[in-house]
């Protein structure tokens, strides 16, 4: 079962939603706890990263940016699980095979490898059900682990992909979005241009 | 910019001379402020059509309609009408409704309107550009590339529809022709620093020893041309290439390693100044992007 809670899912429409004209990539984060039990992924943080273009097809991106979160998760015990990506065209719901060998990759690093991929589509009814489509590395395929009719629920024993109090989180969401706070949301390209843009340390909304 | 978008958020009535300044300047940048135009562009059309001089009035008209297009219906739609009104024969108001066509979901109906234009002027540039739009619009990005590519062969000095080309080859991964359209991109513009840094970028990502060097020197040449004091991206793409280089740990002469151990310290140096610089901001001790990557690079001086 895969889980995200009502920060990082908020954040990451956020993300999408401050560059709603352009592809949008970031990584997924999941605190590091002893006792966690290994069917059960948690998606407690996530790092937006870029929304250039072409920024996501480009490796000596992700070598920087997976180098500074590398650094990031050792000091707080985290680690990378995987990444979020939404493309820029509505009507494209393909991963690109960049998404995917970068998803593969941490499969292989950390034993996890997600991805949530936001359906533009799914976007418009966002007070509904969840807006990703959810994959998961197996031996270097990406595997659609949430179908498209898949009502993200708490507690429902179908869905392999929860998003934690969801009614609550999308009325939160809603009034998130109504209110702009999309404005306050940088990434690590938004950094790269003004430092004091931070990018890292997660999003309490 | 930003501090005419800040002076204008922070108005409590409404300023249709500041609002007019900030449609001008938008339109000189060319930046894709589509919110914003919309936010104060459109009530400056609704309510003060009458204070802006005539011909200022029909630009900033186009300006609030193509940033409607973005994220405002209503607005493209009062816009339009009037357009229409006054210049419903001219060929530049076929191509914004063609635009208008296109945001709707129309893409034959706006294909044909461009066809037509072309038609009677095969020159004209624009509806050329807005057929790739549509290609891509659909996601046929093999006939959007095809498109631009046969655009190119008659207008292969502009800058802009290079850059489209490029961004359509990284999108299908095919970066070996990417970094042509980047190297005629360097080529019309030599004093850009942004190509440069890009084409490092590509270089770095088809990977091999010899496109390391390059990607290096590309960067390296990019950090001595930028207009930015710090250019953080560059300097952190050096390190990483320069890091790169000295894992394949290929044999090589002793001029070389050092050549590269120098640039690894010269980046590596220039980012612990610019960013030790900001921690020196009593609001950026906390921030943890500051921190971390000092963190980075500060272990890796070691």
């Amino acid at each position: 079962m895969i889980s995200i809670t009502p920060d990082a899912y908020c954040h990451i429409i956020l993300h999408s939603r401050k560059h709603f004209m352009e592809p949008v990539t970031g990584v997924l984060i999941q605190n590091e706890n002893k006792d966690q039990d290994i069917n059960n992924t948690v998606v407690n943080e996530i790092i937006p990263l870029f929304h250039n273009f072409s920024s996501y097809t480009l490796s000596i991106n992700y070598d920087i940016a997976f180098a500074i979160i590398n650094v990031y998760c050792e000091k707080n015990g985290k680690k990378i699980i995987g990444l979020y990506h939404g493309n820029e065209n509505q009507i494209n719901n393909a991963i690109p095979s960049s998404i995917e060998s970068v998803v593969n990759s941490i499969n292989s690093v950390n034993k996890k490898g997600i991805l949530l991929l936001l359906n533009n589509k799914k976007l418009e009814n966002f007070e509904e059900k969840s807006v990703f489509d959810v994959y998961e590395s197996v031996q270097l395929k990406l595997i659609k682990v949430s179908s498209d009719n898949l009502i993200a629920e708490e507690n429902s024993n179908e869905s392999q992909f929860i998003v934690e109090n969801f009614e609550t989180t999308t009325k939160k969401l809603k009034e998130l979005l109504e209110n702009n706070r999309f404005e306050e949301i940088f990434d690590f390209e938004d950094h790269l241009l003004n430092p004091e843009k931070n990018f890292l340390g997660g999003k309490t909304f | 910019m930003e501090k005419l978008i800040q002076k204008l958020n922070s108005q409590k009535d409404f300023n249709y001379k500041k609002v007019l300044h900030f449609l001008r300047k938008a339109r000189k940048s060319k930046l894709r402020y589509s919110e914003l135009i919309i936010k104060y562009g459109f009530p400056l059309i609704k309510n003060y059509s009458k204070k802006i001089d005539k011909e200022e009035y029909f630009e900033v008209l186009e300006q609030v309609y193509l940033a409607g297009l973005d994220c405002n219906k209503d607005a493209s739609i009062f816009c339009i009408q009037i357009l229409k009104e006054k210049f419903s024969t001219s060929l530049r108001f076929k191509i914004l409704y063609g635009m208008f066509l296109e945001s709707k979901g129309s893409f034959e109906k706006a294909k044909n309107l461009y066809g037509k234009i072309l038609e009677k002027d095969s020159t004209n540039v624009l509806p050329q550009k807005r057929l790739v739009t549509i290609f891509k619009a659909q996601n046929d990005i093999p006939n959007a590339i095809k498109k631009l590519n046969q655009y190119l062969e008659v207008y292969m000095l502009d800058i802009e529809a290079w850059e489209e080309l490029c961004e359509l080859y990284l999108q299908t991964e095919s970066y070996s022709k990417a970094r042509f359209c980047l190297e005629e991109l360097i080529l019309l513009n030599p004093n850009e620093s942004k190509y440069y840094d890009k084409c490092a970028r590509v270089l770095y990502t088809i990977g091999g020893f010899d496109g390391l060097i390059l990607a290096r020197q590309y960067f390296s040449h990019s950090i001595k041309i930028s207009k930015i004091v710090n250019p953080i991206d560059s300097y952190l793409g050096l390190l990483m290439t320069t890091n790169k280089i000295e894992s394949l740990k290929k044999k090589t002469n002793q001029k070389f390693l050092e050549l590269n151990n120098n640039l690894s310290k010269f980046a590596k140096e220039k980012l612990i100044e610019t960013y030790q610089k900001q921690q020196e901001n009593e609001t950026q001790k906390e921030n943890e992007s500051i921190k971390t990557i000092l963190d980075l690079i500060k272990d890796e001086k070691k």
